[in-house]
């Protein structure tokens, strides 16, 4: 039902930095600054790229529509382009040297063929990029406390894209480069990648893990209470009310909202090094230590007399 | 004679696959969801799941070694 494969020896995938690619293979951005390929009919991993020579933290992956990868980074904001074609890698930067605790996250290609490129974090905002001259040319500049975190949802029509930020749906015209009313406004959880069904477009709520739907401009939940209160990154409409995604805490799950059909698979992980302890801590008193692990959250005990 | 300490797990017991912020793929074409489960210890976990219900059966998965450096 399922196969796992462990990524070669110290890569872990970055933040959002998976994409499939259309040569087929899934393309990962990875922590040690490399960029692997996965061809999946030889199920077998392939350096494609190292965009960086030291060890890097990847924020965003996309493949454009001329079939070039781009994997934005953390801590400068700046991104990457791949070619699969000619393996060639180049590197852009989105703001003036200097601005540090930017993510780059989103990348969207335009109908001119330029794309746009989001920065979330320290130094927020949306950048102009030219692939044929390389040129990138700042054309919003954001507001640090409301966008943490943001990626692109896709075109809304010709001129509009919908942009999540951190408790909001906006709405962003590139034709005039700048936002519009929100879609939907006063959304008091952050929220996920939507994921568009006819119409409609649903998403997940953190940390509610409610299922949402976003129609006519009008807001409802229309699943929740998923088991072992996994969270959902991204729903897949597969069609007639069915969906299929994968909740934080490893449960695949295939659902339909119509008819109410529920079939769930739990993956388990198989690497055997996987959480870093975030802290340790002996309590006052007490014969034990308590400690978690990065990034889970998973606690533990550890008792000291034997 | 030692005792080996016991770790206890006290919050989140059930926690066995951290997907964190990755966004998962899905090819239709192919019946397959992909997504990585994080490890901050460089060793993540790229699985890939038949979207096909009727497939999904307990203890039934293909493991594949890890590829060696040399071979990439």
């Amino acid at each position: 039902m399922e196969e796992k494969f462990l990524l070669p020896e110290g890569a872990s995938c970055g933040f959002r930095a998976l994409t499939k690619g259309k040569d087929g293979n899934l393309y990962i951005g990875s922590n040690d600054g490399c960029l692997y390929s996965f061809d999946i009919d030889s199920t077998s991993f392939k350096k494609a790229s190292e965009l960086l020579p030291h060890k890097t933290c990847c924020t965003g992956a996309y493949t454009s529509v001329s079939g070039k990868i781009y994997v934005g980074i953390y801590p400068d904001g700046n991104f990457f382009q791949y070619d699969p074609l000619t393996g060639s890698t180049k590197r852009f930067s989105t703001l003036p040297k200097g601005n540090l605790g930017l993510y780059c996250t989103g990348f969207i290609d335009l109908p001119d063929g330029k794309m746009l490129i989001m920065t979330t974090g320290g130094n927020p905002g949306i950048v102009l990029f030219d692939p044929e001259s390389g040129k990138t040319e700042i054309v919003y500049e954001g507001n640090t406390e409301k966008e943490t975190r943001g990626f692109f949802n896709g075109f809304m029509d010709s001129d509009r894209i919908i942009a999540n930020y951190h408790e909001s749906i906006r709405i962003f015209n590139w034709k005039k480069m700048a936002f519009e009313k929100d879609l939907i406004e006063d959304f008091h959880e952050s929220l996920f990648l939507l994921e568009k069904a006819g119409d409609e477009y649903y998403f997940g709520g953190c940390p509610s893990g409610n299922m949402y739907k976003i129609s006519n401009a009008k807001l409802e939940v229309v699943k929740k209470d998923f088991p072992a209160f996994n969270m959902v990154n991204n729903y897949h409409a597969l069609g007639d009310n069915e969906f299929i995604c994968i909740g934080d805490n490893g449960l695949v799950m295939r659902f339909n909202l119509k008819t109410g059909s529920f079939r769930s698979h739990q993956i388990d992980n198989i690497a055997d090094k996987g959480m870093a302890i975030q802290f340790l801590s002996k309590i006052p008193g007490e014969d034990f230590i308590v400690g978690a692990h990065f990034i889970n959250s998973q606690m533990f005990r550890i008792k000291l007399s034997m | 004679m030692t005792k080996q300490i016991t770790i206890e797990k006290i919050a989140q017991p059930k926690c066995r696959l951290p997907v964190i912020n990755i966004f998962s793929q899905h090819l239709p074409e192919r019946g397959i969801l992909a997504d990585i489960a994080y490890s901050d210890m460089g060793r993540g976990v790229l699985f890939l799941v038949n979207t096909e219900t009727h497939l999904w059966k307990k203890n039934f998965f293909f493991l594949k070694a890890p590829v060696a450096a040399s071979a990439l």
